[in-house]
C-alpha cells in the first residue's frame, strides 16, 4: 500500500480526473472519500486481502500452524492429485454443482412464476414459500433426516401410497447425494425472490402484444419472460454455483460425509486438513485449487453470457 | 539481635503482602453441567488455599480431535496458562510444539516425578508422555463394556444372567435376537461398529496388535487377529446389509436416542458414561446387565480399551510454573472429588475408593482399568485413528478387501509417522 497520508508534492499531479487535473475541492472530495472508506479498506487488507495472499505462500510450504512454514515446492498438489479421498471429494463436488444449479433453477423460477399470478392472497404464499429460507441450516437438515428417513420418514410414506417402495435415501450411497440436493430446494425462496422481482420488471405491453398476436403462454415464455428474465439468471447462475461449490453444512450435520464418503464435500475434506489434523499446507493448497476452479466456471459463465443475456432496451 | 530479626520477619512479611497475585487462564470444554459445576468447585477451593495464584476459568469450544481454537492462540501467543486436551493426542501436540514440558515445571515445585506417576494408571501415564518426559496430568478415563437388554433376552428364550462371553456365542445370540419383517429391520441382536465398537474395540478383543514400539512400525495389517477382527465385523454388513443396517440406524439420530435404550437394538459396546443415560433417559421398567467385550478362544478375555483426557501448558504459557501447581492439585485433590461428582473414572488410584463409594456400580468399570489397553503413543494418534475409521468403511461397504484397506492405511499413516519421528 501507498504511505499514508500520501505526500504532498507529487500527489497533485497524479490525480487525474479525465486527463485534466484535479480540481482542489475534488481533491479535498477524494481524500475524504477515502477516509470514509478506510475502515474498510484496512479490513480488507488485514481480514481479507493479507489471508488470501498468505495462504497462496503455505499452499507452497509445509506448515502446521505452531511450527514455522517449510517450503516444500510443488509438493502439496502432486499429493493432492494422488489423494484418493481428495478426488472424491472433488467429484462429489461437481455432482453437487450438477444437480444444485439446474434444479435450483428450475424449482425456483417456477415458484416465482406461481408467485406472480394475480391471487388475492398471494402475499401469504409468497410468505409461506420465502419462511423456510429463513430457518437455520441446521434446523432443517435435522428436519430432514427425518423427513427421508426411509421406514418412518414422510417422503417414503407418500411414495407407499403409490405402490412405489421409496429408496434408503441417505443410507444409500447411491442416493445420498442427491437427497442433499432435493433437500436444499427447501432454501428455492431466495432464488424465487429474485426472479420474482425480474418478471415484475418486464414491462406489460410486451404481453399485451403477445396476446393480440394469439401467442401461447408456452410462447410468451419462451419468448418474452426467460429472455428478460437473464440478467437474474446470470446472477443466480455464478452465486449458485459458487455456493455449491463450497457446501459444507448440509452433508456435515446429516452425513458427516457419509455413507462411504458418497457425501464427502471439498470443503469438508479441506476443513478436516486444516483443523483436524492441521495440515494448513495441504489444506491451503486444497482452498486454490478450489479457488481456480471457481473462477474458471464463472469465467465461463460470463463468457457464454454475451450470448444469451439480454437487457431490455439495450442494443446488442 | 532481636530487632534484626523483627526487622527481617518484617520484610518478608511485606514482601508477602506484596507479592503480586499471578492471574493463570484455564480453558477446558466440559460443558456439561455436572462437570463444570464440579471444576468449579476445585478452583474456588484452589484459590482460596492458593492466595498467591487466581485462577480464571474459560469455558472453550473444542471437541477430541478438533483443537483449532488452541491452535491458533497459541501461534498468535495469546494462549491460555493450562487446557484441556484429550490425552491420546498429548504426543502429537507436544511434537509439533504446541505444549510446554510439564515435567521440567514439576521438578521446579520440587515434585518427585517418579513418585507421582505411581499414583496414576500406566496406560495414562503412557498416553502423557513424549521422548520420556510427562506433558501432561491425566484426568478422567472411560473404559469400554457389552451392555445388553435383558428383556429382550427373555423375550428370545435366552437366560438373561448369561451374557454371551465369546465370539461364537455373540453370535449366536445376536442372530436370535433379531426380528427382520417384510425386509425391515424391526429389531437387531448386535452390530460390531454401534456405539464405542471401534476398530481398537474390536482388535484387542481378539489378541491384535496395532503398533510396535520397538521398532517404531505400525503392524494392524500384518496381524492375522486384527484382519479377522475386520472380517468379522463385515460378515455382519453381508447379512443385514449396510444399507439395512443404516435406515435402522438413522432412526435414532439426535443426542438421547439410542436404539439400545429404545429397546431395539439387544446388545451394545459402550463406554462406562452410558450407565448415566442409560439411568437417564431408558424407560423406568428398563433390565439391563453389563458383562465383559465378547472374544474368539485366541483373543484376549476382559479386553477393553480406555481413553480419556489430560490437563496441559500449552506453548507460550504466561505463568508455566504457577500452571503447573495448579495442575498438579486439579489431577490429584481435584481429581477424586471429580469422581465422586460425575462418576468420571479417574486415572488417580487414590480416587477410586471415593468413587466405589458413591455409586457401588462403578467398581465393575474400576476393575477393569488395570489392563485397559491405550491407543498407540505416536505423535500421529488422530490421523491413526481416522485412517482406521475410513479403512473400516471401506470394509463394510465392500469397496475393499479387508488385507487391502488395512494396508493402505497402514502405509498412509506409517509415512506421516516416518516423517514425524525425523526418520525421513
Amino acid at each position: 500500500m501507498s504511505p499514508w497520508p500520501p505526500p504532498r508534492g507529487p500527489f497533485k499531479s497524479t490525480l487525474k480526473i479525465g486527463g485534466r487535473k484535479m480540481r482542489k475541492y475534488q481533491r479535498r472530495n477524494f481524500v475524504k472519500g477515502m477516509l470514509f472508506i478506510l475502515p474498510w479498506l484496512i479490513g480488507f487488507a488485514v481480514f481479507t486481502a493479507y489471508p488470501i495472499i498468505a495462504s497462496l505462500y503455505f499452499s507452497f510450504t509445509e506448515y502446521h500452524v505452531t511450527t514455522k512454514p517449510q517450503w516444500v515446492g510443488l509438493e502439496n498438489y502432486k499429493k493432492l492429485f494422488n489423494d484418493v479421498l481428495f478426488l472424491k471429494s472433488l467429484t462429489n463436488t461437481l455432482y453437487y454443482v450438477a444437480g444444485l444449479v439446474p434444479i435450483g433453477l428450475v424449482v425456483g423460477l417456477v415458484l416465482a412464476l406461481l408467485l406472480v399470478q394475480p391471487l388475492k392472497e398471494i402475499v401469504f404464499y409468497r410468505g409461506i414459500i420465502y419462511f423456510p429460507s429463513i430457518v437455520p441450516a441446521y434446523a432443517f437438515a435435522t428436519i430432514g433426516i427425518w423427513f427421508f428417513h426411509p421406514y418412518l420418514g414422510f417422503i417414503n410414506h407418500i411414495l407407499g401410497f403409490f405402490g412405489i417402495d421409496g429408496p434408503m435415501w441417505l443410507s444409500d450411497e447411491n442416493w445420498a447425494k442427491f437427497t442433499i440436493i432435493l433437500l436444499s430446494q427447501w432454501g428455492a425462496g431466495g432464488t424465487a425472490l429474485i426472479y420474482m422481482a425480474a418478471i415484475k420488471d418486464i414491462p406489460r405491453e410486451l404481453y399485451e402484444a403477445a396476446i393480440l398476436d394469439g401467442a401461447t403462454r408456452w410462447q410468451m415464455f419462451k419468448k418474452i419472460t426467460f429472455p428478460l428474465i437473464s440478467p437474474a439468471t446470470l446472477y443466480y447462475l455464478v452465486i449458485a454455483t459458487l455456493g455449491a461449490l463450497q457446501i459444507f453444512d448440509l452433508p456435515q450435520i446429516m452425513t458427516g460425509g457419509g455413507p462411504a464418503n458418497s457425501t464427502l464435500s471439498y470443503v469438508m475434506y479441506l476443513y478436516r486438513h486444516a483443523f483436524t489434523y492441521v495440515n494448513m499446507g495441504y489444506a491451503s493448497a486444497m482452498a486454490w485449487i478450489l479457488f481456480i476452479i471457481s473462477m474458471f466456471l464463472t469465467f465461463l459463465i460470463f463468457k457464454t453470457s454475451k450470448r444469451w443475456v439480454f437487457y431490455y432496451g439495450a442494443r446488442r | 539481635m532481636r530487632k534484626l530479626l523483627l526487622i527481617l520477619t518484617l520484610i518478608v512479611l511485606s514482601t508477602f503482602a506484596m507479592a503480586e497475585v499471578v492471574e493463570i487462564v484455564f480453558w477446558h470444554n466440559m460443558s456439561n453441567p455436572v462437570d463444570k459445576k464440579s471444576i468449579e468447585e476445585s478452583v474456588a477451593k484452589f484459590n482460596k488455599t492458593h492466595p498467591n495464584i487466581k485462577v480464571k476459568v474459560v469455558l472453550v469450544p473444542g471437541t477430541e480431535t478438533e483443537v483449532t481454537k488452541l491452535m491458533t492462540a497459541v501461534a498468535a501467543g495469546t494462549g491460555p496458562d493450562v487446557y484441556y486436551l484429550d490425552r491420546f493426542t498429548v504426543a502429537q501436540r507436544a511434537h509439533q510444539g504446541v505444549l510446554e514440558c510439564l515435567e521440567d515445571y514439576l521438578v521446579q515445585l520440587g515434585v518427585d516425578v517418579e513418585k507421582l506417576k505411581s499414583k496414576y494408571f500406566d496406560f495414562a501415564i503412557a498416553e502423557a508422555t513424549y521422548n520420556g518426559k510427562l506433558y501432561a496430568l491425566p484426568w478422567d478415563t472411560d473404559v469400554r463394556v457389552l451392555y445388553y437388554n435383558k428383556k429382550l433376552f427373555k423375550k428370545a428364550g435366552l437366560d438373561p444372567d448369561k451374557p454371551p462371553v465369546t465370539i461364537d456365542e455373540l453370535d449366536e445370540y445376536a442372530e436370535k435376537l433379531t426380528i427382520i419383517k417384510n425386509g425391515r429391520i424391526e429389531q437387531l441382536g448386535f452390530i460390531p461398529w454401534f456405539g464405542q465398537g471401534w476398530h481398537y474395540t474390536w482388535g484387542w478383543a481378539f489378541g491384535g496388535k496395532f503398533y510396535d514400539e520397538k521398532t517404531q512400525k505400525l503392524c494392524f495389517a500384518d496381524d492375522p487377529k486384527i484382519i479377522a477382527s475386520f472380517k468379522w465385523q463385515k460378515k455382519y454388513a453381508d447379512k443385514y446389509g449396510m444399507k439395512n443396517i443404516g435406515a435402522f440406524q438413522s432412526a435414532y439420530t439426535g443426542a438421547n436416542l439410542n436404539p439400545f435404550l429404545a429397546g431395539k437394538l439387544a446388545m451394545v459396546v459402550d463406554g462406562n458414561w452410558f450407565l448415566a443415560q442409560i439411568r437417564t433417559f431408558a424407560p423406568k421398567d428398563f433390565e439391563f446387565g453389563i458383562a465383559p467385550i465378547p472374544y474368539p478362544v485366541y483373543g484376549e478375555a476382559g479386553s477393553t480399551w480406555a481413553g480419556g483426557w489430560s490437563l496441559v501448558i500449552p506453548k507460550g504459557a504466561k505463568h508455566p510454573k504457577e500452571a503447573a501447581e495448579f495442575i498438579l492439585y486439579m489431577a490429584t485433590e481435584g481429581q477424586v472429588k471429580y469422581a465422586i461428582d460425575t462418576y468420571h473414572l479417574p486415572t488417580y488410584k487414590e480416587a477410586i475408593p471415593g468413587l466405589v463409594e458413591a455409586d457401588p456400580m462403578q467398581k465393575y468399570f474400576a476393575e477393569l482399568l488395570p489392563k485397559a489397553h491405550c491407543r498407540p503413543v505416536i505423535p500421529v494418534g488422530a490421523l491413526l485413528w481416522d485412517k482406521l475409521t475410513e479403512a473400516r468403511d471401506y470394509i463394510l461397504w465392500g469397496k475393499k478387501t479387508v488385507e487391502q484397506a488395512l494396508r493402505d492405511a497402514q502405509e498412509e499413516v506409517q509415512e506421516a509417522l516416518d516423517k514425524a519421528l525425523g526418520k525421513k
